[in-house]
């Protein structure tokens, strides 16, 4: 049982919070320093596309946004799948910081495809298999949001969220394979996607940059929120009482005051 | 009370939601009356040209039938739940999955099946060519029991929300484009005298799917609805 | 630097509108992202602050 000690320190708010509260600069500040670092290197010293000139540039931002908002489902159909398996309480806070976050990124990378086709394409919208896949996405994180605004008992909204992420992430590669079918089914390859691979390596460098900047945000933003979580659902603990009052008692004062 | 075995309490409970819906007869009408109604209001909507109304047919047929399927599931579970046999099925020392098939099962009885028999009458009114007819039907048999699959685990998790129809739509909806996508294109092909045996069959493979898993969130979802 | 005034990178042969469009769109996404952490923790905290302050009163009264 031993091997499981990590796994019961995980479960617990207090070891979280704590451990998370030592964690957030080491998120935040590569995080920062690689997304705006890799923005300014895209904006300023990569020469323009061959093809698209200037406007590839949004590549910077809207493919981190997309990755990370496809990743942050699977990331909170996990959390949801451990919720429901060990019944951990931490899991149901992450998964439910995890679906706003993840509906606002993938609201940005529709935006900022919509404003790429446009010089691209001359069109702001194409219905096109990945874009249409990446408004299914959206669909979904609005449902799970709707799904769990709509208990009012916050156990069962975790449990009922937790089995329709569940629901959402054995769909996903089926409604991604179909819309792929459909997609090829009634458009001849007429207008490619400027495929990640084609690109030339000095215009690849800013995009990892932007990339991996992108994932330790949403590290640290969910963090930020569980942290936020904790303190609303254990406010009458003894414990985060103790460690948020006593640690600074100008903050104690200025809210009694 | 003698103890039934799990076949006599499938058989038990679908002959019990059965003799219900045809009793109340709205549970099995107004779904038709829905698909009737909103394939009326397309023509009316992009005009009479029969050629156009033909190009879009099998598509308008499907989303109707897909959009009346959602209808009829937000009734599944309502009942039982309010009554309290829901609870008492839960309780019970019964595996969920037949219980939950038999649910299932008798909706689409009552729901889909009769979809699938009125949509020849709607693609002759919305000018679809007869040569997509047969596939059409066939088509929305295996898809409308997929709906019905899906449809069932957004109204278990809503069955105990006051306001559950409008929500049930926005979880159940995305869920249910692969099966628009492959049901209206076998139509499409059938039409255009291209191969759609492989699209029914991908159709069928979701259907084992839905079979095999749906159930299962079904259950899980029902009790925490009931839990609540 | 690839762009030779700053008026040609505001401009960006006509593309820049699309360009900076964007990115200011993300930054302001993600800058809300973070802004609405702070307020939630925020309220988050003053409701906890009350409630240790229901329950020292609690402690002292029964005494």
């Amino acid at each position: 049982m031993a091997n499981w000690a990590w796994f019961h320190k995980w479960g617990s708010p207090r070891w979280f919070y704590q451990f998370s509260g030592r964690l957030l600069p080491w998120l935040a500040v590569p995080g920062l320093l690689l997304f705006i670092g890799g923005c300014v290197w895209g904006l300023l010293f990569v020469p323009p596309d061959f093809k698209q000139g200037n406007s590839f540039r949004i590549i910077y931002v809207h493919v981190p946004a997309a990755a990370v908002a496809m990743g942050a489902y699977m990331f909170m159909a996990t959390a949801a799948a451990v919720h429901l398996i060990w019944r951990m309480k931490l899991a149901a806070m992450v998964m439910k910081v995890v679906a706003p976050i993840g509906a606002s990124l993938t609201f940005l990378s529709l935006v900022t495809g919509a404003v790429w086709g446009k010089p691209t394409w001359g069109t702001w919208w194409v219905w096109d298999a990945r874009i249409t896949s990446v408004l299914i996405l959206f669909f979904l994180y609005l449902g799970i949001i709707a799904l769990h605004q709509a208990f009012e008992n916050r156990e069962a909204a975790a449990k009922a969220c937790a089995v329709l992420a569940i629901v959402g992430a054995v769909n996903i590669p089926i409604i991604y394979w179909s819309v792929e079918w459909w997609y090829s089914l009634h458009q001849p390859a007429s207008i490619k996607f400027i495929g990640e691979s084609t690109i030339h390596p000095t215009m690849l460098r800013p995009l990892m940059a932007t990339l991996s900047g992108m994932y330790l945000l949403f590290g640290w933003l969910v963090l930020l929120y569980t942290r936020a979580e904790i303190i609303d659902r254990e406010r009458n603990t003894r414990w985060l009482q103790d460690m948020l009052l006593t640690d600074r008692p100008a903050d104690s004062a200025e809210r009694g005051a | 009370m003698k103890r039934m075995g799990v076949s006599a309490v499938f058989v038990a409970i679908l002959r019990r939601d059965l003799r219900s819906a045809l009793r109340s007869g709205s549970e099995w009408a107004n779904p038709l009356l829905f698909f009737a109604i909103v394939c009326t209001l397309f023509p009316l909507g992009i005009g009479p040209d029969a050629r156009q109304l033909a190009l879009l047919a099998p598509g308008i047929l499907w989303v109707v039938a897909l959009l009346a399927s959602m209808m009829a599931t937000d009734s599944l579970f309502r009942s039982d739940y309010d009554d309290g046999t829901l609870e008492q099925m839960l309780l019970s020392p019964m595996p969920m999955y037949p219980l939950v098939l038999a649910k299932i099962l008798a909706h689409w009885l009552t729901s889909g099946l009769p979809l699938c028999l009125m949509s020849p009458l709607l693609a002759v009114i919305l000018q679809m060519p007869m040569s997509g007819v047969p596939v059409l039907v066939v088509s929305l048999l295996i898809g409308s029991a997929i709906l019905s699959f899906i449809g069932a685990i957004g109204a278990a998790l809503t069955v105990g929300l006051r306001k559950g129809g409008l929500l049930l739509s926005l979880i159940v909806l995305p869920l249910y484009i692969p099966v628009l996508i492959f049901g209206s294109a076998a139509v499409k092909s059938a039409i255009d005298g291209v191969v759609y045996l492989p699209t029914l069959a991908l159709l069928g493979a979701l259907f084992m799917l839905a079979v095999a898993l749906a159930p299962l969130a079904v259950a899980g979802a029902l009790r925490i609805s009931v839990d609540q | 630097m690839y762009f030779e005034s700053v008026e040609a990178l505001l401009y960006m042969d006509g593309h820049g509108s699309y360009v900076w469009f964007c990115f200011a769109l993300t930054f302001a996404v993600l800058v809300g992202l973070i802004v609405q952490a702070r307020r939630r923790n925020r309220t988050a905290r003053q409701l906890l602050a009350s409630a240790a302050r229901r329950r020292r009163a609690e402690q002292r009264s029964p005494q």
